[in-house]
């Protein structure tokens, strides 16, 4: 489904920064993948390589079998078949819980207004917050903007589910509804990409756990093999920081 | 019983009512002050010949152009048709009833007056007034259209654009307007008026000229305004947009703009009530706008005080409700209002 070759990103500021260096993944269809790994170690990097919000220097990404490193791939397409969750959450400020769900179904997806509002208010059913639909995000509680926010990504009906630190921003005791509702999206066979440090909720859904430090894949595995035998020492130094 | 002392007083709201009382002390010194200034050098004050340049009653005659008799007045509605007829000549003329001034049987000669009445008119600074504010609006409109465009080329990958927004921003923002004008009406407005001529087409008139300084001169600003209002919306806005689908220019109009032009309206304002202060500047090329007007009545009436005291009082109340208006906008347009 997801599938990363020797990819290299480097971002030049004041300095050089090698955020990514030779990333080779995949993720098959139905997998649970979730990237954990110490700030500045790549994940973000990767996991926006993989819709091209950064664009990769070198390398191969196919999403569906698309290429979508090639310049006569239409990024647009592939975009819409990719739901990306962010860490701030993003949601469209002028725009009530409804009107980001239905937007981009009109005019990416091209439903009618009555389709598109059926599909999103019963996605808003589905995490939790039908009762919210004319609020606006600034009146939302965080739990409840990522919740909208992963909503909106699914109104696209996409293939892959990208997530990169989705309760990192949020107060601890709404991190647990936001978790419920990406389990029950592995639980429904999503295709999903995880960068989180919710080691609970890898340990519970994850099919493979990745681990990123400096750029690099260090190691690859189940979540027992994480949490019982790690085998690099950087791998164990993270996971003793963490856990 | 009433342990209420002046200090007391002072400590709650003294302070406010001292300040208030000085506020409008002081403006009385100012006016009193320009009053007395004024006796000084011997002026005075009309102000009853102002509201003429407002509104005036105008007096329309119509007069016989044949030497005869009045024929007949038959009524026509509230309109008399007077019919003077001369030795082989006859001519009809209209005038409204009650402005009458002949019987039957008169005997007229050219130029006797058959009717007279009076009719309310425009006056010039109203004139003046109408004609700034319609250079302003349509001035600002273009300038917003050449602003959008110019600032989305302004923040653009693509440096052709980049750079040609950059060179108009620069070119405009850093001369001073009278020059555009001058450089507008004299030498590009000759050469296009020429051009216009060799080609059997009528010439175009200076305010068409005025007004595409005008907006060309907005248009630098707009542009800048916009940039910033663009680049104010957090990039987690564009970056979730584009990761639904969205093309860029999609994005723009759907996401960053809305919330853009929030943030725009109150600068924006700002630049009209300036243009609508800029557009003075066009009575130079013969552009009759308010103050043009204003300088014109000067100079036949010779009360200039009281003018130019009423032309900056016109000025401000254009800026004003403008500025009402946009708070209104504002108010109307916050999110969840
Ligand atoms: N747009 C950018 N411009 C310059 N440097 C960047 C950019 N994005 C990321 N970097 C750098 O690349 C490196 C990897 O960043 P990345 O965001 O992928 O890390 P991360 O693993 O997601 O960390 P965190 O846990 O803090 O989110 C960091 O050193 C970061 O400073
Ligand atoms: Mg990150």
């Amino acid at each position: 489904m997801v599938r990363a070759e020797n990819v290299y990103k480097t971002f030049y500021t004041t300095h050089k920064i090698e955020a990514l260096v030779d990333v080779s993944c995949q993720v098959d269809k139905g997998e649970v993948v979730v990237i954990i790994g110490p700030s500045g170690s790549g994940k973000s990097t990767i996991l926006r390589c993989l819709n091209r919000l950064e664009k990769a220097d070198s390398g191969h990404i196919y999403i569906d079998g698309v290429d979508i490193l090639d310049p006569k791939t239409n990024i647009n397409k592939v975009r819409a078949e990719l739901g990306m969750v962010f860490q701030s959450f993003n949601l469209f400020a002028h725009k009530t819980a409804l009107g980001n769900l239905t937007l981009a179904q009109n005019v990416v997806r091209r439903r009618s207004k009555e389709e598109a509002q059926e599909k999103a208010m019963a996605l808003l059913r589905k995490v939790g917050i039908p009762d919210k639909a004319d609020s606006y995000p600034d009146n939302l509680s965080g739990g409840q903007q990522q919740r909208v926010a992963i909503a909106r990504a699914l109104a696209m009906d996409p293939k892959v589910m990208l997530f990169d630190e989705p309760t990192s921003a949020l107060d601890p005791e709404m991190i647990g509804e936001v978790l419920d509702v990406m389990k029950t999206l592995a639980r429904e066979g999503m295709t999903m990409v995880v960068v989180t440090h919710e080691m609970g909720f890898a340990r519970e859904v994850a099919d493979k756990v990745i681990f990123m430090d400096e750029g690099q894949i260090v190691e690859v595995g189940t979540p027992e093999h994480f949490f019982k035998d790690p085998t690099h020492e950087r791998t164990k130094l993270f996971l003793s920081q963490i856990l | 019983m009433s342990n209420f002392s002046i200090t007391d007083y002072l400590r709650t709201r003294g302070w406010r009512h001292i300040s208030i009382i000085l506020f409008f002390v002081m403006v009385g010194a100012v006016v009193g002050g320009i009053y007395v200034a004024t006796q000084r050098v011997e002026y005075v004050w009309r102000w009853y010949r102002v509201p003429q340049y407002f509104y005036y009653k105008d007096t329309i005659e119509t007069r016989a152009e044949i030497e005869g008799e009045v024929a007949s007045l038959v009524a026509k509605g509230d309109q008399v048709e007077v019919t003077v007829r001369g030795d082989g000549e006859e001519e009809v003329y209209l005038v409204p009833a009650d402005s009458l001034r002949v019987d039957e049987g008169d005997f007229i000669y050219p130029g006797d007056v058959l009717g007279s009445y009076q009719k309310w008119k425009v006056g010039i600074l109203i004139q003046g007034l109408w004609l700034t504010m319609a250079v302003s609006v349509i001035g600002v409109l273009l300038g917003i259209v050449i602003g959008l465009f110019t600032g989305l080329a302004r923040i653009s990958s693509n440096p052709a654009l980049r750079w040609s927004a950059i060179t108009y921003i620069e070119l405009i923002r850093g001369s001073p307007l009278l020059v555009q004008i001058f450089i507008w009406y004299f030498v590009l407005g000759t050469m296009i008026n020429a051009m216009l001529a060799q080609k059997g087409f009528s010439q175009l008139p200076p305010l068409w000229f005025g007004v595409t300084a005008l907006a060309v001169f907005a248009g630098a600003y707009v542009a800048e305004i916009v940039r910033a209002g663009i680049q104010s919306i957090h990039r987690g806005q564009m970056e979730a947009a584009r990761s639904l689908g969205m093309t860029y220019p999609r994005a723009m109009r759907h996401i960053i703009l809305p919330q853009a032009f929030r943030r725009i309206l109150p600068p924006l304002a700002g630049q009209f009530i300036s243009l609508i202060k800029d557009s003075s500047l066009l009575g130079i090329i013969a552009i009759r706008e308010l103050t043009k007007a204003t300088r014109e009545v000067v100079t036949t009436s010779l009360q200039p005080f009281e003018l130019w005291f009423v032309c900056a009082l016109l000025y401000l109340v254009l800026t004003f409700s403008l500025s009402m208006f946009v708070q209104y906008l504002e108010r109307r347009t916050a999110i969840g209002g």
